[in-house]
């Protein structure tokens, strides 16, 4: 193998050697050939001689002897030399023959070589090395294979000659593998030929052998094919020539084999040449593809700013083509506010002080809107460290930024709105987020509203679970809407509507939570209420028949007066068309056209009141009456017309009387014409009086009784006979203008009055002190009808005004200047006036809120309708105030404009709401009032604590102290018992010092102002014992607390409490194997108590009495160590609430303490 | 390093004793000056009336304060020392037997440095004291070193 390495690489120079070597030989062997034929010659002539001699017994014998010899000579010299020609020639032609096979050798490498070359990089080259070795080498079969190098076998590339069912015998055609012959297999994979001249007796398959012998071709050579020292490959030569491969042919193939290694190599080579392009190809085409198709916009960028190359997506970012954006710069098309941070960071870049920046800024897009983008921006410098360009990542994060925005819009909004937004997420009571305005409503910030439960701030009661129930009602319908209440950092409760809504945001559900301070509205409500109670009220207790009617005048509701006056209950009528009630139908229009119209229309003076008119009206009963009427049309808040309220007053009588009145004038103007009217005639001279008969008539006065003035006088009824007097003196007097004018009452006969209208003129004659009366002329007119009839009105006046004078509240009629025309008697005495003093005085006067222009502003605001409701000041005649509550209204009373104020003495509210709004100050306010006295001896107690804790501690300690500091320094001249006298000493002195510290516990536990929280009972207990479970890990005590126990108190003073009556159960059940302690509300008699319960040790209710005792114990220290301070302090905490603690106890089988806070029932009734 | 010293405001000569033996048994009893009420601590720190002779000695390290006591009390003589420029900065420990919040809160408002209970137990309180002894003057670095005194 080392031979073959080295020798040199030009091809065929072996074989011209071997000749030149081989003719060499060939001399010198012709030379010994000839040299060994002359020696035996003459060893032959010398001993054959001799031997002849020795034989021949006679010379003849010699003689004969000698000529046989010389023709045996003869013979055996031609028999040499023919034998000698023979060999030459043989020789001569094996020589020839070997040449020519040389020869042919020679011709196949080279056309092996030239197919090689001629069919270099195309497939068929082997194909055509094979048909070119065949065919020079008149080989039947030549084939290539190539070396799998993982099984070992041999695949057939290629092949050559005619012989193919050769490989087929193998069961290795063109395509298959050649199999494992061992021997070849060997050679092969060795590196080394393998050569069989004659397969007949080589190890192969017998089928392949025979098949072999059959095409004859019993030769074969296979060489491997080693282009890099490792076998890849191999040839074989199939010969029909029995030994047809010497070893110069195996040379000369050798020499083949290597010039395909070469090939193979180059082949080779070739291969990972055209590989590692195809490979730059597809890098390339795949980068090509990813900036083109990339989510991201992506870009190179001059240094100077123009862009090198852009992406599709870039383009579709700033909608500009590719072309348009590759003639502009980066800077043309960013925002102008953005591009001076741009500008920053390239120039950090460009001077190496960084490596990429990323920013956010907007693009102007070609159609002229922005864009936000997110750039990431990376220098590449050329091989000289130079800047090359840019590589800009651009990502449009407009959505993003919009969505932002949003976000922060909506926040803001969150913000902004009056409601009280919260957020939660369900099963939890915990706000994730709250908005501005639920903490202002609230008075929290909005970290402690986030780290709030609701129940705290929402003023559920305790024993409540309206919140799941509501939350319940949100997670089945979406929506709960409702109204409750809120209390506020200060304590404040207020009521509020709340919305819940469920909404999904991201897959996830929250509960949003609106809520709405619904005070005012509350209040309006309660005004309302109020206001209309009152409204009822009078609406069912005024005389007057009140029909209120829709637009198209159908009946909605009617007063009891009216059914006194029509007869007809409210069911009866309620929806009718009033149509029915007119005596006479016609009047239905009438009113209609002429009363009840909308006076929307008018647009100036529009007044809510009609003017009153009078109507004849029919009962359910078919009788009429007259009655006077006034409508108020009514509207709604928009200004429609939605009906009328009309105000019935019946005025029969008064309209008899009028009518009666009419006729009486009639009658007058009949007497006067026909002498009907009674005359009179008084002669003052002669002191004579006339009467017409029908003035007698009028007087009941006899005929035969002549008239004279004193017999008139007497028969004037005695009421007014004083003023008839004085009326008659004075039309009697001289000098005044004679005028008699009066209306008296008689008494006649039968007892009954009788009125008369008398009117004369009395004459006068002479002048100054000489003139005196002498004729007086008159008449008179009977008109007690008509009195009667005026009575009836004032009597019915008198009943109307009883009512606003027994009305609870006062009541001003006043005009637009003020000045009052009308006022209660409940004004009177509310203001302490007079009712005449009232008439002369003006509101300005009572209110010292008005003047002149504010009340023709509030006539102006009163105009549309609405009564007002104002708060102000009255002040009385002793110059004393109150607070009132002015119910104004305004109203046209013939044309004239009058107020009518209701005014109540709102003292006592205003006192009752300051009361209740304040009720926690005022509770505290009076229990600081009767405590007075208290309060000074607790400061006393305060200060003796303080002495306690300072004063008294100093002597322990110096007791203690030099106690011990004698022990320790003179410990060793004491005796033992000294040591025990001394150790009491210690000891004394530290009991003493935890009975003061339990005073001061005590003392300080249960002092300061009293607080009013929300206390979570509950929550205390559930926390104390889970902390007394966790101090005393090897117990076993099993609890059970009911769910909010909640209390208004002193949050630090009922924890306090709590911990004393828990620390107890826990400390008095600490013998007891399976301890219990229960929580649990109770009530007895409306009381509500808080009850802790265990089964430890109980006491005695027979020393029931010691327990709440400072410092007593029902317990020896050895079975349960304690001060006696705890149950005093609980004592003194309920107390301090003003409630009581109870103690329930059975000795050995448990114990119950009780409390109740009356406050918590106070808290429940203000919140409800 | 100059000496460090403390000064001891305690009118009750019992407790004084029962210091200043704690003091001793940690050997620290040299490095105390006593005084016995409000009016002596204020003259004895600004070097005025009966300690006028004290001008330019050094402050003491830390100046232990009982709250009640003759004359100026403890919680006024803490806040005329911090409105003074020269004991604005000076150590003061409270050192007294009441456990009263408000005092604990003044004490810390007007700003003492530390506030300690005098316990009742004496074991306790040598300890106590001891160890504020040792901490005031060894452990803990004082604002300026001996530089107050005027």
């Amino acid at each position: 193998m080392c031979d073959r390495d080295r020798r040199p690489a030009r091809p065929g120079y072996s074989l011209y050697h071997k000749n030149a070597m081989r003719r060499l030989s060939d001399r010198l062997a012709s030379l010994l050939l000839a040299g060994l034929y002359g020696l035996a010659g003459a060893l032959w002539i010398f001993f054959s001689d001799r031997f002849l001699a020795a034989i021949s017994r006679d010379p003849d014998q010699l003689t004969r002897y000698q000529t046989w010899k010389g023709w045996g000579y003869v013979l055996l010299s031609t028999l040499l030399v023919l034998g000698l020609i023979r060999l030459a020639q043989r020789h001569r032609s094996s020589r020839e023959d070997e040449v020519r096979r040389t020869n042919a050798l020679l011709s196949l490498r080279s056309q092996v070589a030239q197919a090689m070359v001629r069919l270099r990089g195309t497939p068929g080259v082997l194909d055509g090395v094979c048909e070119a070795a065949a065919e020079s080498g008149d080989f039947p079969l030549v084939w290539i294979a190539r070396l799998e190098p993982a099984s070992g076998s041999w695949e057939i590339l290629a092949h050559g000659g005619t012989a193919l069912e050769v490989l087929d015998a193998l069961n290795v055609g063109p395509d298959a593998r050649v199999g494992q012959a061992s021997e070849l297999q060997t050679q092969l994979l060795a590196g080394r030929a393998f050569v069989c001249n004659d397969l007949s007796v080589a190890p192969f398959s017998a089928a392949w052998r025979d098949r072999a012998m059959a095409l004859g071709i019993p030769a074969l050579l296979a060489l491997p094919i080693r282009p890099f020292d490792r076998v890849e490959a191999a040839i074989a030569f199939h010969s029909n020539v029995r030994g047809r491969f010497g070893p110069r042919e195996v040379e000369l193939f050798e020499e083949v084999a290597r010039d395909l290694a070469f090939a193979f190599a180059y082949a080779a080579h070739e291969g990972q040449r055209d590989q590692a392009e195809l490979a730059r190809r597809e890098t390339e085409a795949r980068f090509r593809a990813t900036f083109e198709q990339a989510a991201v916009g992506l870009a190179h960028v001059a240094p100077d700013g123009r862009w090198l190359r852009v992406n599709q997506k870039l383009c579709e970012i700033v909608g500009y083509t590719r072309d348009e954006l590759l003639a502009l710069t980066f800077q043309d098309i960013t925002h102008a506010e953005d591009l001076n941070l741009d500008l920053v960071h390239i120039r950090q870049l460009l001077q190496g002080e960084a490596n990429t920046y990323c920013i956010e800024k907007r693009y102007m897009r070609k159609e002229g809107t922005s864009v936000w983008i997110n750039l990431t921006t990376s220098l590449v410098r050329d091989a000289a460290g130079q800047p090359d360009y840019f590589i800009a990542v651009i990502e449009d994060i407009q959505a993003r930024r919009q969505s932002e925005d949003e976000a922060r819009l909506f926040r803001r909004l969150l913000d902004n709105v009056r409601d009280g937004i919260y957020v939660y997420r369900p099963n939890t009571t915990v706000p994730i987020d709250v908005n501005e305005a639920a903490c202002r409503m609230l008075g929290y910030t909005r970290s402690e509203l986030c780290r709030m439960d609701v129940t705290q701030f929402a003023d559920f009661r305790p024993d409540e679970r309206r919140w799941s129930q509501y939350v319940d009602q949100v997670m089945q319908s979406g929506h709960s809407l409702f109204e409750d209440r809120h209390v506020c950092k200060d304590g404040r409760s207020m009521p509020v509507e709340v919305s819940i809504s469920l909404v999904h945001a991201g897959g996830n559900p929250y509960l949003v939570t609106v809520i709405r301070d619904i005070t005012e509205r509350k209040q309006a409500e309660r005004a309302l209420r109020e206001s209309e109670a009152r409204l009822r009220t009078i609406f069912d207790a005024i005389a007057d028949a009140i029909v209120q009617v829709d637009a198209n005048r159908r009946i909605v509701l009617v007063n009891p007066a009216f059914t006194r006056m029509f007869g007809y209950g409210p069911d009866e009528v309620t929806g009718r068309t009033t149509a029915f009630l007119y005596a006479d139908p016609a009047g239905f229009g009438e009113a209609g056209s002429k009363y009840y119209v909308n006076k929307l229309d008018i647009k100036e003076g529009a007044q809510p009141l009609t003017l009153p008119f009078q109507m004849q009206y029919r009962c359910k009963d078919g009788s009429t009456f007259w009655a006077e009427s006034v409508g108020v049309s009514i509207k709604d808040p928009e200004g429609g017309l939605t009906g009328f309220l009309a105000l019935h007053r019946d005025v029969t009588e008064r309209r008899e009387a009028e009518r009666a009145r009419q006729q009486s004038e009639e009658r007058l103007e009949q007497a006067i014409s026909v002498a009907g009217l009674g005359s009179f005639d008084h002669d003052h001279v002669t002191n004579t009086l006339h009467w017409s008969p029908r003035q007698r008539e009028m007087h009941d006065w006899r005929a035969d009784e002549p008239p004279s003035l004193p017999s008139l006088i007497a028969s004037v009824a005695p009421a007014d006979r004083a003023g008839f007097i004085e009326a008659l003196e004075r039309a009697h007097r001289p000098g005044g203008d004679g005028m008699f004018a009066i209306e008296y009452r008689i008494s006649l006969a039968d007892g009954s009055v009788r009125w008369l209208s008398a009117r004369s003129r009395t004459f006068f004659d002479g002048e100054g002190e000489n003139c005196r009366a002498v004729r007086t002329i008159g008449a008179e007119l009977d008109i007690t009808p008509r009195k009667l009839a005026e009575q009836a009105l004032r009597e019915n006046e008198e009943r109307f005004r009883t009512l606003v004078e027994q009305a609870s509240d006062a009541f001003f009629v006043h005009d637009e200047t003020g000045a009052v025309v009308d006022a209660n008697r409940l004004a009177c005495e509310s203001l302490g006036y007079a009712r005449d003093e009232l008439m002369r005085m003006s509101v300005v006067d009572i209110e010292r809120g008005f003047d002149t222009a504010y009340l023709r502003d509030m006539w102006n605001t009163l105009q549309t309708g609405q009564p007002a409701r104002l708060y102000g000041t009255h002040r009385r005649k002793d110059g004393s105030e109150f607070p009132v509550e002015i119910s104004v209204s305004a109203c046209y009373v013939r044309g004239k404009r009058l107020f009518l104020a209701l005014v109540r003495d709102i003292t006592e509210r205003l006192r009752a709401e300051e009361a209740i709004r304040t009720l926690n100050t005022e509770l505290e306010h009076r229990v600081n009032e009767r405590t007075a006295e208290l309060r000074a001896a607790n400061a006393e107690l305060d200060s003796f604590a303080y002495a306690v804790s300072h004063d008294l501690r100093a002597p322990l300690r110096a007791m203690n102290g030099f106690s011990q500091a004698l022990v320790e320094d003179y410990g060793s001249t004491l005796d033992e018992q000294a040591h025990v006298y001394l150790e009491q000493i210690v000891r004394a002195s530290r009991t003493m010092g935890d009975l003061i510290d339990g005073l001061l516990q005590l003392s300080r536990q249960t002092r300061g102002v009293l607080r009013r929280d929300r206390v979570d009972l509950s929550a205390i207990a559930e926390r104390v014992l889970a902390e007394y479970a966790h101090a005393d890990s090897h117990r076993r005590v099993s609890w059970q607390v009911a769910p909010g126990l909640m209390a208004r108190g002193d949050g630090r003073m009922l924890e306090a409490g709590m911990r004393n009556l828990l620390s107890n159960a826990w400390k008095y059940t600490s013998h007891v194997e399976e301890a219990k302690i229960r929580v649990y509300p109770d009530s007895e008699g409306g009381e509500r108590f808080i009850c802790i319960e265990d089964n430890g040790a109980g006491f005695d209710m027979a020393h029931a009495g010691k327990l709440f005792h400072p410092f007593q114990r029902l317990h020896r220290q050895d079975e349960f160590p304690g001060l006696g301070i705890g149950l005093a302090t609980v004592q003194r905490i309920v107390n301090r609430h003003g409630g009581r603690l109870r103690a329930i106890g059975v000795r050995g089988a448990g114990a119950t303490f009780s409390f109740s806070l009356p406050l918590v029932a106070l808290a429940d009734e203000e919140d409800a | 390093m100059k000496a460090r010293t403390i000064l001891l405001v305690e009118d009750n000569p019992q407790d004084e004793m029962l210091t200043l033996r704690a003091l001793r048994k940690v050997h620290l009893a040299n490095h105390v000056d006593v005084v016995r009420d409000g009016q002596q601590a204020l003259d004895f720190l600004f070097a005025e009336g009966e300690f006028a002779f004290r001008s330019g000695q050094p402050l003491p390290t830390v100046v232990m304060l009982d709250l009640n006591l003759p004359r100026i009390g403890g919680l006024e003589v803490l806040e005329r020392l911090r409105a003074d420029e020269r004991t604005r900065l000076l150590p003061v420990v409270i050192l007294t037997s009441t456990d009263e919040q408000r005092d604990r809160v003044a004490s810390y408002r007007n700003g003492a440095n530390s506030f300690v209970r005098k316990p009742l137990d004496f074991g306790e309180f040598a300890e106590t004291v001891a160890r504020l002894g040792v901490y005031w003057l060894a452990t803990n670095e004082p604002p300026e070193e001996g530089e107050g005194g005027r």
